[in-house]
């Protein structure tokens, strides 16, 4: 009996030894169900797909990625005009800035009192005033 | 290249489908499981993996089919044949069927399909002592089967 099911056993895993009557059976009855070779018929229009190239891969990305470049470059332009126009007023609003000191000439010795009036950037209607009290 | 594949695998895949579907189903099926395959073969990345992937395909689509058959309408009795050896091939095959999954796919590619334990290890990816131990324990109830049932003569 156990020399019976190692010959099974054998001829079952891999058909080596003594053949097993009952499974030699089966596989002559189950035999006529086997595989036919058939030719694979591959339809015309069947799109065998590649491995996806890295362009490939872009391409189907193509409308984001336009849309993403076109709102950075019109981000990037609207910053760097910002950034010129700052620069373009910047000068203009230091001589304009009022706390900016400026260089007074050395005073003669009649004009002392005068040297006394600080002297700042005024506003246009401290102007008027400012040119009485040096008068005076 | 696929020729190749489609020579060597396709008994797989008709075991795979035979242990599992309709006799009548699983001609065109094999077919369209490898044009499936042939659509999707770039997302394979280890082209040694070809075997077990292409017999997951399979499993997948059987369960597909029975689901559809559940929702549509019962699957006909295909047994019927005209000579009698065939007759008999298929009641040997239906009893199969009722066998474990892992046993009736092992027994039909090793009875049917007449691969040996290490072609189906090799085809299926499955460990030689998995397949050694399916083929066993299948041939076990099998054999009880048969015998409860008829016996095979």
């Amino acid at each position: 009996m156990n020399s019976k099911l190692n010959s099974d056993a054998d001829y079952l895993w891999d058909k080596t030894g003594e053949p097993d009557p009952e499974i030699q059976q089966l596989e002559e009855i189950l035999g006529t169900l086997r595989y036919q070779p058939r030719p694979l018929e591959i339809p015309a229009g069947l799109d065998i797909a590649r491995r996806r190239s890295f362009f490939r891969g872009v391409r189907s990305y193509a409308a984001p990625l336009a849309i993403a470049a076109t709102v950075a470059t019109l981000l990037l332009g609207l910053g760097l005009w910002l950034g010129l126009q700052r620069l373009q007023r910047s000068p203009q609003q230091v001589a304009k800035s009022p706390e900016t000191p400026q260089v007074k000439p050395v005073p003669s010795p009649d004009e002392k009192q005068r040297s006394l009036v600080a002297v700042s950037s005024p506003e246009p209607e401290q102007k008027g005033l400012l040119s009485l009290l040096v008068a005076v | 290249m696929f020729g190749r594949l489609y020579e060597l695998y396709a008994p797989l895949v008709h075991g795979v489908l035979l242990a599992r579907m309709p006799r009548s189903e699983v001609e065109d099926v094999v077919q369209d499981i490898f044009l499936h395959a042939l659509g999707k073969l770039h997302t394979l990345r280890d082209a040694n993996a070809f075997g077990p992937w292409i017999a997951m395909i399979a499993r997948n689509r059987a369960m597909d089919f029975h689901r559809r058959s559940r929702e549509t309408v019962e699957v006909t009795d295909d047994l019927k044949s005209n000579d009698s050896s065939g007759a008999k091939a298929e009641e040997i095959l239906a009893i199969i069927r009722t066998l474990p999954d892992a046993y009736r796919e092992t027994l039909v590619l090793r009875l049917v399909e007449g691969m040996t334990g290490p072609e189906i290890a090799g085809r299926t990816g499955l460990t030689p002592a998995s397949v050694r131990v399916n083929l066993h324990r299948g041939m076990k109830l099998l054999r009880t089967k048969l015998g409860f049932k008829e016996g095979l003569s």
